[in-house]
């Protein structure tokens, strides 16, 4: 084909199907989260390359999709990410707001993904943050609005994954030259390596102790009484064990599995780490967890947490609400002196919220005619074609049985027409 | 009820040992050729064959929990999946071969035939010299013999092959083996049933 006529690797166009369906989910979800105060915000596509990084982190930089900005010559990033945006937001605009703060936000992230990866590089994102609040109180209300949110979208079988970044923080801060290596070993839970490479190292033994015996620190929710005997730990066990007790107050109904040593995407988390996961796709209904840190990068110490939902991932887990976005009524004026006529009724019917398509150029009489019009199904107007022929003689062709009705005028057809 | 990748070929006849070693009995899918899935309720597993470079692929998309592929492969694919374990099996090299009149010191650049360019690009990228890497599906050791490489980077086990084809090791880049991989999700919904296959596999290594 064309090269011209193809997109780049990672985004795709959108029919009226999908693109309804993604704004059902949009619809559904921040309206849940204003059912819970949290209050919509906006943040630009594009930002200067360092203000990015420094909420992100440097490493991330080489995933970021960057361009020159033409004015200025500087570089700028289109956003791989909304919750730094919204740290410096709120640390830059909103300073005197009272916390805890409530924010959230629905908008894409365009991410580099390697060639062939088969992943997507535009995500739809949707996200809260709760800003102003250090306690597992926070956190629990942000996974308990994540997981209700996704309930309310019908979703069962899901997999809340809990984490939390302490113990990766403790074993990286003392390996030295080896930490790369070591993050590589962790990221793919080769304990052999792990073993080899963490032996001869400077890291503590209590830390060790984690590193030999990883998969105890990862898998169903038992794995915490396990994780518990380490003291030095015990408190980020503990952090995890008390926001599974506010989500028992919650009445949330999900598996709920542990992993103490996975390395998250983005190093600007603080705390207790989550994913919402379900068998039917690799990819994470949901990510989110505290970031402490983030909003003093852009100058003022604020707590938060927070999640971010991926609409497109959550698209293939819904069912689809094909013919909620149908025409209802499609409208044929037979001759061009009947268009005040169609337009007033079109109007009406409009401003009745009925979906109505106007006949602009006879396309739809020429079908009408035919008899392979009414196939029984509505698929070109769910509840009918309303034909003009005089002023005098108006047709409803009801698409459901076929049948026709007759109308001697428009007044007669609103107001007895069942309309 | 988890699902295996398994890779058809020498691997598999291995496989096929180790899982009897741990009590798991799996000799059936070696019966007949072309059977590609397996089902055994009493181990309580799901066996699908499939070709050795598309393992990674079954597991990263979620088809497989888990799969069974060779380090060679891992390395040239850098696929976002667990690798908790080393199985011992399929052992071979992978190595830099090339005829025997090849010079080897003084070289700032070099053409490579393999099955492997990111491993050979990577290996020697490292020591500061230029490739040009020739991507081939096949018979490799005849790209040096005629003039169309300076080397070949591929596997060997018993090194036969090579010295038929008159090359010589040139450098060794990696121990090879195969390791058992599994779907970052699957880790995380069937934990226990995932931890006790690496533990049963871990024991009979």
């Amino acid at each position: 084909m064309n090269r011209f006529l193809t997109l780049p690797q990672g985004v795709k166009d959108f029919g009226p199907v999908k693109a309804e369906n993604l704004k059902r989910i949009e619809t559904v979800l921040l309206e849940e989260f204003s059912y819970w105060g949290y209050r919509r915000v906006i943040t630009p596509l594009f930002e200067h390359l360092d203000t990015m990084t420094a909420g992100i982190g440097e490493d991330f930089e080489h995933r970021l999709m960057k361009f020159v900005d033409p004015h200025t010559g500087e570089i700028v990033v289109l956003r791989p990410d909304i919750t730094p945006q919204i740290g410096r937001m709120v640390a830059t605009q909103l300073s005197d707001h009272r916390y805890p703060l409530r924010l959230c936000y629905s908008g894409r992230v365009v991410r580099y993904e390697e060639k062939g990866s088969g992943k997507e590089r535009e995500v739809f994102q949707l996200g809260c943050e709760l800003l102003g609040l250090s306690s597992t109180q926070g956190d629990s209300e942000i996974i308990a609005l994540a997981l209700k949110s996704l309930n309310r979208l019908g979703l069962k079988e899901i997999t809340l994954n809990l984490g939390h970044t302490g113990i990766l923080d403790a074993v990286l801060r003392d390996a030295g030259e080896i930490r790369d290596e070591l993050v590589y070993a962790l990221v793919k839970k080769d304990q052999e390596r792990i073993r080899e490479i963490a032996g001869p190292s400077g890291i503590p033994e209590d830390v060790k102790e984690v590193l030999f015996s990883l998969s105890d620190y990862y898998g169903d929710a038992d794995i915490l009484r396990r994780a518990a005997r380490n003291e030095r730990f015990k408190p980020c066990v503990e952090e995890i064990i008390s926001v599974i007790a506010v989500l028992e107050e919650y009445n949330i109904e999900c598996d709920i599995s542990v992993d103490l040593v996975e390395v998250k995407g983005f190093e600007y988390y603080t705390g207790v780490t989550f994913e919402i996961i379900s068998s039917a796709t690799p990819a994470s209904l949901v990510t989110g967890g505290r970031y402490d840190g983030l909003v003093s990068r852009y100058g003022q110490s604020v707590p938060a947490a927070g999640f971010a939902i991926d609409a497109e991932v959550l698209m293939q887990h819904t069912k689809s609400s094909d013919g909620e976005n149908q025409v209802h009524f499609i409208i044929v004026p037979k001759s061009e002196d009947l268009r005040g006529d169609a337009i007033r009724l079109a109007e009406w019917l409009r401003s009745s919220s009925f979906k109505v398509i106007l006949d602009l150029d006879g396309s739809y009489a020429d079908m009408i005619d035919s008899n392979n019009f009414f196939d029984g199904d509505g698929s070109f107007a769910t509840y009918g074609i309303i034909k003009l022929e005089s002023p005098s003689k108006i047709k409803l062709v009801e698409s459901r049985t076929g049948s026709i009705r007759e109308f001697s005028n428009l007044e007669e057809l609103l107001a007895g027409g069942g309309l | 009820m988890i699902t295996i990748a398994t890779p058809r070929g020498r691997l598999l006849e291995e496989t096929v040992e180790l899982f009897k070693k741990a009590s798991m009995d799996i000799t059936e899918i070696i019966k007949d050729s072309r059977k590609l899935i397996f089902e055994s309720e009493e181990a309580g597993m799901r066996l699908l064959v499939v070709r050795p470079t598309d393992v990674t692929s079954y597991v990263e998309y979620g088809a497989a929990d888990c799969g069974i592929v060779g380090r060679d492969t891992l390395m040239e694919q850098d696929c976002n999946l667990y690798e908790p374990l080393d199985l011992r099996i399929g052992k071979c090299k992978m190595v830099v071969a090339a005829p025997k009149d090849f010079e080897k010191s003084g070289k700032t650049s070099l053409r490579i035939a393999t099955k492997y360019p990111r491993i050979a690009s990577d290996f020697y990228n490292k020591k500061g010299i230029t490739t040009e890497v020739i991507k081939l599906y096949g018979s490799v050791e005849l790209a040096p013999i005629i003039g169309l490489s300076d080397v070949i980077v591929d596997l060997t086990a018993s090194g036969e092959t090579l010295k038929k084809n008159n090359l010589e090791i040139v450098e060794e880049v990696a121990d090879v083996s195969a390791k058992l991989v599994v779907n970052k999700v699957s880790m995380k919904i069937k934990s226990k049933e995932i931890k006790e296959l690496i533990e049963k596999l871990e024991e009979v290594r």
